[in-house]
């Protein structure tokens, strides 16, 4: 599983804590060929923060030492970073937190527990839609 | 012979049972580090076994989930029963849809449910618990069986546990489950509604069923219970015993599923009750499907002895859709009363983080 941003070719930031999930999510988007790197908590994302952004970042809400929110925050402030489409993971009981996330500029958000394929429908819309 | 010690001397018999103390407490201490020893050992091959058992078992449960191509199902070994069925209840948490569905046959094709059934029979709660989850998720009926009589159990955690996934299993268990949701204090009211509103029509139809065989003693319960019916369901029973009752734990009940508007008459009768706690469910159902010739009774019940009332009645009008901030101001300026003035201060303050 690679924990650093690769050098070249497009890839898919998944910040999750919760091993399982991030295995399972990892899982589905390598079968359909993307590049994904993890990072397990916000501090580890953060740290990629200074390197090539993603086509794609897929964040939990919920994350050790820095939050979802705070992160998708770091990420639209940076402006090599900026345009990079954001999906959050989110507890289906945390409605709040579902517009919070939308509000702060998530493009899209994945309710857990989620639907494989709609995930990666939404990843499939979400990165073709990138200009 | 007695030994002498600075100006007294003590019996040998003193010396021997200290003595013999400081060696027990040695010995104790002795066995406490050997019993920490083991524990860590104990600990650190479970969590050996959990790691093997993930780099096995999570690929597989992965493959299956997103519908990889088909893989032989391999029967899970006895001894790993645990972390398997752990690793699996994980997984299934956090899925649903067809990747649950194939998730779940896959485990069924592996033989977790005999390894459940198997870890059902132990005595240990915590096993019993993860047997009980497994079951749910692997949707197996042959299962129901074994779970239909752990509804009764005493304790609290299995028997809801049970109920829920009896109700995974198969919503046409709902019959079975709802008698024991009505009787049973100790499973918790906000537990049960999402498992019944999950359950759909199979619950739906147990609950009301209840509802018209009434049973007084668990009528409030059921009340409680029924705001997991559509609306349209709850309405004719909240109808019905608002117009006969004089129960004011029933009264309340009912109030709090009242969201027709066609119902709000049923509110206003009951703003005015003797009871303060009947008042208040009857302020906050009016705030729901009020309209405007109810902003008199609304802005009088800002005047309430009764804190609770005050308050409610505030929040009320605040929420009012057709009532404007301005309208809202210009009612806080004419009220006289300091106590009203404070509890309409406060709900509009309090709109403002919303």
């Amino acid at each position: 599983m690679e924990k650093t941003a690769p050098s070249t070719g497009p890839y898919i930031l998944l910040v999750e804590d919760d091993q399982d999930i991030a295995y399972l999510v990892r899982f589905i988007l390598e079968r359909e060929k993307y590049r994904v790197v993890h990072a397990a908590d916000g501090r580890d994302a953060e740290a990629l923060l200074g390197g090539p952004p993603p086509i794609l970042a897929i964040l939990d809400v919920m994350l050790p030492y820095v939050s979802g929110f705070r992160l998708l925050e770091s990420i639209r402030a940076r402006k090599d970073w900026s345009a990079v489409p954001v999906v959050m993971l989110t507890s289906m009981s945390q409605e709040a937190d579902i517009v919070r996330a939308l509000d702060a500029g998530a493009n899209d958000y994945i309710a857990k527990p989620f639907k494989p394929d709609e995930l990666l429908a939404r990843v499939r819309r979400l990165v073709k839609a990138k200009p | 012979m007695p030994l002498a010690l600075g100006s007294g001397t003590a019996p040998e018999s003193v010396l021997h049972a200290v003595l013999v103390a400081a060696l027990a407490a040695l010995a104790a201490s002795f066995l406490l580090i050997a019993w920490i020893v083991v524990l860590r050992i104990v600990g650190a091959a479970a969590r050996a076994r959990a790691a093997r058992v993930a780099a096995r078992w999570r690929p597989r449960f992965a493959a299956a989930i997103s519908g990889a191509a088909e893989q032989a199902a391999q029967t899970a070994p006895r001894l790993d029963s645990r972390p398997v069925l752990r690793l699996f209840v994980q997984l299934a948490l956090v899925v649903q849809g067809p990747g649950a569905v194939r998730l779940a046959a896959y485990g069924r094709a592996c033989g977790l449910r005999q390894l459940a059934v198997r870890l059902l029979a132990r005595r240990s709660t915590g096993d019993r618990l993860l047997a009980i989850e497994s079951l749910g998720y692997l949707g197996d009926s042959a299962a129901a069986d074994a779970l239909r009589p752990l509804c009764g159990d005493e304790h609290p955690i299995v028997s809801l546990g049970a109920a829920r996934a009896l109700l995974r299993i198969d919503p046409a268990n709902a019959p079975h489950v709802v008698p024991f949701a009505i009787a049973r204090a100790d499973w918790p009211v906000a537990r049960l509604l999402p498992m019944l509103q999950a359950a759909g029509k199979p619950a739906a139809d147990a609950l009301a069923g209840a509802l018209r065989d009434v049973a007084t003693e668990f009528l409030p319960r059921e009340l409680a219970l029924a705001r997991a019916l559509p609306a349209t369901l709850a309405a004719p029973f909240v109808r019905k015993f608002l117009a006969s009752s004089d129960d004011p734990e029933i009264i309340i009940a009912c109030l709090k599923l009242l969201h027709d508007p066609r119902d709000a008459e049923l509110a206003r009768r009951t703003s005015g009750h003797g009871d303060w706690a009947v008042r208040v469910a009857a302020i906050r159902a009016l705030g729901r499907v009020a309209s405007e010739k109810d902003l008199p009774r609304l802005t009088e019940a800002l005047g309430d002895p009764v804190w609770w009332v005050r308050q409610r009645a505030a929040e009320a009008i605040v929420r009012l859709p057709f009532f404007s901030a301005e309208q809202l101001e210009h009612l806080r300026s004419i009220i006289t009363d300091r106590f009203a003035a404070d509890a309409l201060t406060r709900a509009i303050a309090e709109r403002a983080f919303r």
